[in-house]
């Protein structure tokens, strides 16, 4: 059952290669760093039970898993494990990363506003470019449920939004 | 994009800007992977070494004691109210380690991702099959179905509430609990793969040591030759404790 070495190397090259955008998609999907890295912990350690089966994309299982770990958050709090002592992630040794700190922290904010399935949906939809027909099916849910989460979710989302950045983010109307 | 609207849009594409920029700070250690692997071997050793313990509390107490040795069969104890009211909390159940597993069958599963500890289900859907719990016209589901068959389930605590439509995959079983408004199972995690699947019950002993068959399930001879004893039972006050909240209770 277990790994051997060849297919543990094959683990950690896709986990070098895929790993930062997998975090990246974890990081949307839960509210914070820690957080993310434990269900993406949980998703790969799946993901070394079926190694050996060769799936067809390595990457979209574990994309899958952490939706379904994602979704269910709030109601099964316990499935996903609270949060560790890790570290909060790089220093903001350059310009660039504390840019990027400060939108972190901006985009943190407005999804935490979004309960569990909203907050999928809306990554899902408008973060990765999903259509509504493939955000329904990863989500198991009906495409009328994925419109009415897109669409509370972004209300919440504009509702915790600076008027200032609204106007400045060109509304036309 | 479509026609969503106007404001909608400017949030959509204000979420997008902050996504570019904050994407740099999202990196893995260095060494990500490797944990990732350790944590594999460890838990896969923990899996081989059957530990049945009923609760993360006495994990730890029964590590030790729960090393493999040599019987066919197993003792487990139900830690929470989810298979009520087939197996109560603090009830045991005794479970064959080489069984075939079918549906019906009430099974130990370990290894799921976030829950780091067994947990006894009911198997519902094999390989291939449709599971589902369709709304009536009131938004109620009265049975789960099949393949498009109701099931009857005398064992259950209904839970009434609709789930959509799931193909269990090849290798995977859909798992449900007895009391399905409290329980944790297949709806929250999905299909679940055989691998970790490692016992199928065959009785239950309540609290006085009395043995019973559990309905529901297809027959099983009664257990023979040594059972491997059960850890601990886990402390009063985690049986109906933090990890499986808001049980059915009637």
């Amino acid at each position: 059952m277990g790994m051997n070495r060849a297919e543990e190397e094959d683990f950690t090259a896709f986990v070098h290669e895929r790993g930062d955008r997998l975090l990246r998609f974890a990081r949307l999907l839960v509210p914070d760093r820690a957080e993310a890295e434990d269900v993406l912990q949980a998703a790969l350690l799946r993901l070394t039970r079926h190694w050996d089966k060769q799936l067809a994309s390595p990457e979209a299982y574990v994309r899958t898993t952490l939706v379904n770990l994602a979704k269910d958050r709030g109601k099964r709090k316990h499935l996903v494990p609270s949060p560790s002592d890790h570290s909060q992630g790089p220093h903001p040794s350059s310009p660039d990363l504390a840019d990027g700190l400060v939108a972190r922290a901006e985009l943190d904010h407005l999804l935490k506003a979004l309960p569990p399935r909203q907050r999928v949906t809306v990554v899902l939809r408008v973060l990765d470019g999903l259509s509504e027909a493939e955000t329904a099916e990863l989500l198991g849910c009906s495409v009328g449920a994925v419109k009415s989460n897109l669409s509370r979710g972004l209300d919440k989302v504009r509702e915790s939004l600076d008027p200032e950045i609204m106007r400045s983010a060109g509304t036309q109307t | 994009m479509s026609q969503i609207m106007q404001p909608h849009d400017a949030v959509a594409e204000h979420l997008r800007t902050l996504a570019v920029a904050a994407a740099p700070c999202a990196e893995l250690r260095l060494h990500y992977a490797d944990e990732v692997l350790a944590l594999a071997r460890r838990r896969r050793w923990i899996w081989r070494a059957a530990i049945g313990t009923g609760s993360c509390v006495v994990v730890a107490a029964g590590f030790a004691a729960a090393l493999p040795s040599g019987g066919d069969y197993f003792a487990m104890y139900q830690p929470s109210g989810s298979m009520s009211p087939t197996v109560e909390a603090g009830e045991q159940v005794v479970f064959g380690k080489n069984l075939p597993v079918a549906r019906g069958d009430v099974v130990a599963v370990s290894g799921l991702p976030g829950i780091d500890m067994s947990i006894i289900r009911r198997v519902i859907g094999m390989p291939g099959d449709i599971v589902s719990c369709p709304a009536d016209e009131s938004g109620k589901c009265d049975a789960v179905e099949v393949n498009g068959r109701a099931m009857s389930e005398s064992y259950v605590v209904p839970d009434r509430e609709p789930f959509a439509e799931v193909t269990v995959p090849a290798g995977d079983v859909y798992l449900l609990g007895d009391a399905r408004r409290a329980a944790i199972d297949s709806r929250d995690f999905g299909p679940v793969s055989l691998n970790s699947v490692y016992g199928v019950g065959v009785e239950v002993i309540d609290v006085h040591g009395e043995s019973r068959p559990i309905p529901g399930t297809p027959e099983h001879a009664p257990p023979t030759g040594q059972i491997d004893p059960a850890d601990d039972p886990p402390p009063a006050g985690s049986v109906t404790g933090p990890a499986m909240p808001g049980q059915a209770d009637d």
